[in-house]
This record gives structure tokens, C-alpha cells and sequence, in this order.
């Protein structure tokens, strides 16, 4: 597809940017003595550095890929879970909901946190459950990422998995050597070149494509739907719920975001992250998602077509934002463009593999490493080979993983496997007397075992829904439902399984 | 339908006016925040010693 991407002009920008990216990011070794350094900055990261770093990891490639699908596949109304994760992000850090009580206890990860109130055991469990689920939702990143820049630049398809392992290599040099503090400054740096970018292409989009004419393509797709999420016959109610549950179960658990909140230095930061950054997620979904909703103005259905079939994809939906931007971004513009989504996607891959790292060392090899009497230099040693070894499953899975459907929907129901247990442990944990690990285990195993079943019925049973070929689960119970019904089973089995436990003696009343 | 337009056209035109702003001023203060940083780091490694040494058996707990 043609570009007008220059390669000497476009190029020497994302070279300058990729360079003086690695010199940052492996600058700051130095400062990394300990492995406390390396998983958690020294606990010294404050408020500003911390809204950047927040922002750039919660924005990469696959974010501006899904949420530019939903823009056009769904119109304005693609944009409800933005405005949830915001909402929840927002009442969370103003109240300190679970937060506090987690920040305050000073662990690393939330696992950690498990151990005192539910045992060995299940701090173990429970990282294992992080790590599957967190690493299956980021599987997917790299590929997309790839495909984003070979439909953007017009780079020829066969050189895919070869800019992936050279952006990935990258991104895993700087980690490797300086982890939580190179993560930190190559955020802050990421994050302003990627709102610059975000920034200017969303204003060349309204000039070149036009408001008036996105706001009469996108009703004249989906009518009074592209505005109202409750009138989508694709979203409706259960969308709407199912968005809240799942961003307040993030915003409370997920790693990435809550290894910002340990890193801050008091209770106080963590919580002035979450209230300052929590409108950036409308932004994130409102942007690229407009870019989606041009895209439907401008790019010919049988051209996104053609690109999927070339990417060996089903859908080419995806590719909409991509094809778009090809066609409209000027050179110069190109570059800033390709350094800004290079920026969000390196922020985005650094942070994943450090934190889901933090969980194998700090949690899965908890047992051995107290074993092991592991000594600090140890530990930083370890803690990059974990880095590595993430860095390689991403390399191999991301290369042989085909997505089928709508990427935020597989992101959900994948993320779902540890989101689901997790909060509803997490809140036991900080507000529930009688919780203990026989409910911890019991919410963990439901929380694993509904959303992987729904995904191996969506594999290995498809039928046919409005002449496409949709999983099973999709068609028939609906991915909104699954994931909410996910939740309340979870809940049931935290609650059943702590009140069969037979109570201490101690905790009986006295007679 | 026109309210709807309207409310996109509102919260479009804000996340513009909010993310231009934030951007900005956390590019400045976050600069700072970096130095800030860095500088206590490096008091905290200049007191331990040996650098990348023996530390504790477990983790520090704040």
C-alpha cells in the first residue's frame, strides 16, 4: 500500500529518537545497586515522572490499534471503556480504595501482600495466575505493533518479524540492564513524544477528513449506536457493566498499573498518579479512536481487505487506522508519527517485562530464593534473566499467534484470568475478616478455569452469526457475559470457600 | 441524535485542550521529578557498601 513515508527524512527521525532512547535508558544503570532499585525504582518516583510513566506503559501500539478498530467498528460509542477505566481509575485513587491499605504495607507486589493474610501457598498460586494471564494479553502486542508499522511506512511484510525482534531487542537491552529506572526515564521520554504525535495526528485527521464528515459516516454506519453505547446492538448494557467491572479490576490489580503505585515514595503520590492520570484514559480511547472513525470515511473496505489477507489476519478492521494514516500523514509528520507510536510501544513492552519479571522473582521464586539465601547481586542477575526469557516467549509467541475477532475483547477475556481473582482477593484481603486461603483458592481456580473455557470453546467450536464464522462462547453466552459472570462466580467462591474453613478456636466467642 | 454530537464534540475538543496542557507541564515537572530521582539514588548507593553487593536475605520492606 503506498506511504508517504520517506526513509532519509521519516527515518532519521525514529533513528534519532530510537538512539537517544538506548542511551537514556542504559544511562541510568548506574543508579540500579540493589534489586529493590531494579523492581521498584528505590521507591522514589514522584508524582510527575509517575503520570508520564503511567500514561506511556498504558499506551502502545496494540492500545492505539484496538481502540482505532473500536472508533471504527463501533463509532463514538467504541469509547465507553475508556471513559469506565477513567471513572474507576479517578474514584480509586481518590478514595484509596484497596490502594492504601496496599502501598501502605509496603510490599512489591500484590502477592506478597496474599502471603500475610493467606499464606505461602497462595502467594505462589497467585503469581503463577499473574504471569500466565498478563503474559497470554501481552503475547499479542508485538505482532500488532509490527503490522502497525509495515502498514504505516509501506515496509515490506516479509521484514515484519525482523523489525519485531529488532524492537524488541532494544526495548530489552535497556530493561535488562537499568530495569524499574530505566523503564521511568524512557517513559518520561516516550511520553512526550508520543503525545506529541497523538497531539498533531489527531489534528491533522480533523483538518484533512473533517469533523462534520465523521460524525455523518460514522450515523450513517451504525445510526443513533455510534453514540450511545446502550443502543448498539452490538454493545448495550452488559458491554457497559462489564467494562466497569473489568477497568475497576485493573485499576486495582493489574501489574503495570500497581508497579506505579509501589514505586511511588509515600501512599500520597501513588493515590495523586491515579487521580492525575485517570482522564488520560478518555484520551486514549477518544484520539486514536477518532482515527478509526476517519478511517471509515476514507479507506475502502476491499483495500483493509486486501491488507488482512496479505497479514494472513481475518479481520482487517485492524488495519483501518494504519491504512488511513498512510494515506493522509505528509512526510516529516511521518516520522514523528512512527517515533510516537514506537515510543508508546517501547514504554508499554519494557514496563510489562520488568513488572510480570517482579512476579516470577518476587513471588514464584519466593520459595527457593529464601532457600537460596540469595544475595542482592544475585537477585539483579536473576531479575535480568527473567526480563530476557519474557523477552524471548514474546519473540516466539508473538510470531506464531494469529488473533481471530476484536483485539480488546481478546485482551479482556485473557486479562480476565487473573483480573477476576485478584480484585476479588484483593478486597477480601484489605476489608474481609473472615477471608482466608481456603477462599483464596477456590477464587483463583474459578477465575481461571471460566475464562480459559470460554476461550478454548471460542477456538475449537465456531458457529455461523451474521454469515461469520464466531466462537462458540461469543455467539451463544456473549464475551460481555462471560466476563461478568466470571466475576460473580469468583465472588461466590472467595466468600463459600473462607466460610467453610472452620474458624479458629481463638476467634470463637468466649462462652 | 444532535445532543449526542454535541456531548462527542465536548469531550473530543477536552481531551485535546486537557492532554496539550498536561503534557506540557508534566514534560517540565517530570524533568525535574528525574533529577530528583537520581540524586537520592545516589546518596542511597553511596551509603551501601559494597555497590551490587551482599544485601539482606530478603527483600527490604518499607
Amino acid at each position: 500500500m503506498p506511504t508517504n513515508f520517506n526513509w532519509l527524512l521519516d527515518g532519521s527521525i525514529v533513528g534519532l529518537y530510537l538512539l537517544i532512547t538506548m542511551i537514556a535508558g542504559i544511562w541510568v544503570r548506574r543508579y540500579v545497586g540493589k534489586v529493590e532499585h531494579f523492581l521498584v525504582a528505590g521507591r522514589e518516583m514522584n508524582l510527575y515522572l509517575g503520570i508520564a510513566s503511567l500514561a506511556a506503559t498504558e499506551f502502545g501500539i496494540v492500545t492505539a490499534m484496538y481502540t482505532a478498530q473500536a472508533g471504527y467498528t463501533r463509532g463514538f460509542s467504541g469509547a465507553v471503556p475508556g471513559l469506565c477505566n477513567a471513572l474507576a481509575m479517578f474514584l480509586v485513587g481518590w478514595s484509596g480504595f484497596c490502594i492504601k491499605p496496599l502501598r501502605d504495607s509496603g510490599v512489591i507486589t500484590i502477592p506478597e501482600l496474599f502471603e500475610r493474610r493467606f499464606g505461602p501457598f497462595v502467594r505462589w498460586l497467585a503469581g503463577v495466575v499473574i504471569v500466565l494471564g498478563g503474559l497470554l494479553n501481552m503475547g499479542v502486542f508485538l505482532r500488532v505493533g509490527g503490522q502497525f508499522l509495515v502498514v504505516a511506512t509501506g515496509m515490506n511484510v516479509q521484514y515484519l518479524e525482523i523489525a519485531m525482534t529488532t524492537l524488541l531487542i532494544l526495548v530489552a537491552v535497556y530493561t535488562i540492564f537499568g530495569g524499574m529506572l530505566s523503564v521511568l526515564v524512557t517513559d518520561y521520554l516516550q511520553f512526550i513524544v508520543m503525545s506529541a504525535g497523538l497531539l498533531v495526528v489527531t489534528v491533522l485527521v480533523l483538518v484533512k477528513v473533517g469533523w462534520f464528515d465523521i460524525i455523518t459516516t460514522v450515523q450513517g454506519h451504525y445510526d443513533v449506536g455510534a453514540f450511545n453505547p446502550f443502543a448498539n446492538k452490538d454493545l448495550g448494557w452488559s458491554f457497559v457493566v462489564s467494562n466497569l467491572i473489568t477497568n475497576t479490576a485493573a485499576v486495582l490489580t493489574w501489574q503495570t498499573v500497581i508497579s506505579r503505585l509501589l514505586s511511588a515514595k509515600d501512599t500520597a503520590t501513588g493515590r495523586k498518579v491515579y487521580t492525575g492520570t485517570a482522564f488520560f484514559f478518555v484520551c486514549r480511547w477518544i484520539l486514536p479512536g477518532l482515527w478509526g472513525m476517519a478511517a471509515l470515511v476514507m479507506v475502502e473496505p476491499k483495500v483493509l481487505d486486501g491488507i488482512a489477507r496479505q497479514m494472513g489476519e481475518q479481520s482487517g478492521t485492524l488495519f483501518a487506522m494504519p491504512a488511513l494514516l498512510a494515506m493522509i500523514v505528509p512526510g516529516g509528520i511521518m516520522g514523528i508519527l512512527v517515533a510516537a507510536m514506537l515510543a508508546a510501544d517501547m514504554s508499554t513492552d519494557s514496563s510489562y517485562m520488568l513488572t510480570w519479571g517482579s512476579v516470577i522473582y518476587n513471588d514464584i521464586l519466593a520459595p527457593f530464593r529464601r532457600r537460596g539465601n540469595w544475595s542482592e547481586r544475585k537477585g539483579l542477575i536473576i531479575n535480568r534473566f527473567i526480563v530476557a526469557c519474557i523477552g524471548l516467549f514474546l519473540l516466539f509467541f508473538g510470531l506464531w499467534y494469529k488473533l481471530g475477532g476484536n483485539l480488546w475483547e481478546y485482551l479482556q477475556t485473557t486479562g480476565t484470568v487473573y483480573l477476576s481473582s485478584m480484585s476479588i482477593m484483593l478486597i477480601a484481603c484489605c476489608y474481609w475478616r473472615r477471608a482466608n486461603n481456603w477462599g483464596a483458592v477456590a477464587a483463583i481456580l474459578a477465575g481461571a478455569i471460566l475464562p480459559v473455557a470460554a476461550l478454548t470453546a471460542n477456538l475449537f467450536a465456531k458457529v455461523q452469526m451474521d454469515g461469520k464464522e464466531v466462537g462458540w462462547a461469543t455467539a451463544t453466552i456473549g464475551d460481555a457475559w462471560v466476563n461478568i459472570g466470571t466475576y460473580i462466580v469468583v465472588a461466590l467462591a472467595m466468600v463459600i470457600g473462607s466460610l467453610l474453613k472452620p474458624q479458629p478456636k481463638t476467634q470463637a466467642p468466649a462462652a | 441524535m444532535e445532543v449526542l454530537h454535541y456531548l462527542w464534540l465536548g469531550v473530543t475538543a477536552l481531551c485535546l485542550l486537557w492532554y496539550s496542557t498536561i503534557t506540557v507541564y508534566v514534560a517540565v515537572r517530570g524533568g525535574k521529578d528525574i533529577g530528583q530521582m537520581l540524586r537520592n539514588l545516589s546518596k542511597l548507593n553511596d551509603q551501601a557498601t559494597p555497590p551490587e553487593g551482599d544485601g539482606p536475605r530478603d527483600m527490604k520492606r518499607v
